[in-house]
């Protein structure tokens, strides 16, 4: 699948960089070496997932959805968005790819800051493991 | 004309977005390999169909040629209405299939096709051929997927209905019957049954439309004996054209495709004239 790997990064780490406009109201933000060690771990990502992306993927929204997380400092910052990429990716495939980008990023979100109050390992485990396991018995019905 | 992968990635793209309809920035492997199929199909269907007259019209080819993303949406174009057309003339010739009560010919054509149309995507899955075809025709599809596929099976199917159409119904069943009484559960093709007949019937010089019993295989096995398997290859590849010629027209589709059983009828028959079982390999 090389040749699927040739997406854009060169773009998207522009667009990761530009995001600190946004995320900056929230004192985030994210250095060069930051945003090449995102788009890093998104290419392991995929690749462990079996997925491939296109466009300038979900790590935009991503930022976008959880910079005003009350359980996200500048400290984790960069740690946490990766590993919510990895939940992202991995739940994307666990959910068949039932659920749009738009309704797993709105579920994560609701429990990150809800019911996990900021463990990740929580989030991943319990919450989506659960969620995921509601819509396969949903499609099997 | 074949294109680099990056070539394509723009197209596959493009396809992606319609697939998720923008709901999703990523799809698993299997996903992206199917719609790279997808696009590879629509491309072989542009280039396989008639594209000549369209790279005649300059705003479409560039030096290098005909632009993948035009390829594909013109042989996208082209694949639906083949698919269109398939089903216009499978409506149209369904209506006097027989299927001799043979389940497996009656499943397959009468049954099995109408599913493959209604499930058929053209234009996120059009290599997928979504039936098995377990009806087997004397000559394979091979390697053709999808639409093709089923374009090719189905033409033999109709030559095949065609050919018997040849003797009433109540023949064939006899026919049929007298090769294995339990020929309606069988899965083979039953259309060589008749063919072998026909050829058989020649040889012996009795009437091909008579089914009566007193069958002269001592004859069939003197002259299959006499002669070597190339020459009675030749024999019967003569005997077939000049009575398809005289029975059905000039038809040298039929042709082709009934003298693909030719070989493997004479190396049965070599056999069974060694091992006096004739009988189960023509109906005389």
């Amino acid at each position: 699948m090389d040749w699927l790997m040739l997406m854009k990064e060169k773009n998207l780490v522009n667009k990761i960089v530009d995001m600190n406009l946004v995320t900056q109201k929230y004192q985030l933000a994210l250095s060069q070496e930051e945003v090449q060690f995102l788009v890093e771990r998104r290419r392991e990502s995929l690749k462990k997932e079996q997925r491939v992306e296109f466009g300038e993927g979900i790590l935009p929204k991503l930022i976008f959805t959880f910079c005003d997380s009350p359980f996200i400092d500048q400290d984790t910052y960069a740690d946490t968005l990766a590993v919510l990429q990895d939940i992202f990716y991995f739940y994307k495939n666990e959910l068949m790819d039932e659920c749009t980008d738009e309704e797993l990023l709105e579920v994560m979100k609701r429990a990150f800051d809800g019911k996990c109050q900021g463990s990740l390992e929580y989030l991943e485990e319990t919450v989506l493991e659960g969620f995921a396991r509601k819509v396969r018995e949903g499609l099997e019905e | 004309m074949s294109y680099k992968p990056e070539e394509l990635l723009e197209v596959v793209e493009e396809l992606t977005r319609k697939f998720t309809s923008g709901e999703s920035t990523s799809i698993t492997y299997e996903t992206a390999q199917r719609l790279m199929g997808a696009v590879l199909y629509g491309i072989g269907i542009f280039e396989a169909e008639n594209h000549n007259k369209i790279i005649n019209q300059k705003n479409l080819i560039t030096e290098k040629g005909v632009l993948p993303r035009i390829a594909y949406q013109k042989g996208y174009e082209m694949l639906i209405q083949k698919v269109k057309e398939v089903k216009e003339r499978y409506n149209e010739k369904i209506l006097n299939f027989c299927a001799y009560e043979n389940k497996n010919y009656y499943d397959t054509v009468a049954k099995g096709i109408p599913g493959f149309f209604q499930q058929y995507d053209p234009r996120f899955y059009p290599q997928n051929t979504v039936i098995t075809m377990d009806y087997r025709t004397i000559v394979s599809v091979g390697k053709k997927t999808g639409i093709l596929a089923i374009e090719e099976y189905l033409e033999y199917i109709y030559l095949e209905q065609e050919f018997m159409e040849r003797w009433s119904q109540d023949y064939v069943i006899c026919i049929l019957e007298r090769h294995q009484k339990s020929y309606r559960e069988q899965f083979y093709n039953i259309s060589t049954i008749l063919l072998r007949h026909a050829l058989g019937s020649i040889v012996v010089k009795k009437s091909l439309d008579d089914a009566e019993i007193n069958a002269p295989y001592m004859v069939m096995e003197k002259f299959v004996s006499t002669y070597s398997q190339s020459e009675l290859v030749s024999f019967f590849e003569h005997i077939l054209a000049k009575w398809i010629k005289e029975s059905y027209g000039n038809n040298p589709d039929m042709f082709q495709y009934f003298f693909h059983d030719v070989e493997e009828f004479v190396v049965e028959l070599k056999n069974a004239a060694i091992y006096q079982t004739l009988p189960r390999v023509v109906v005389l």
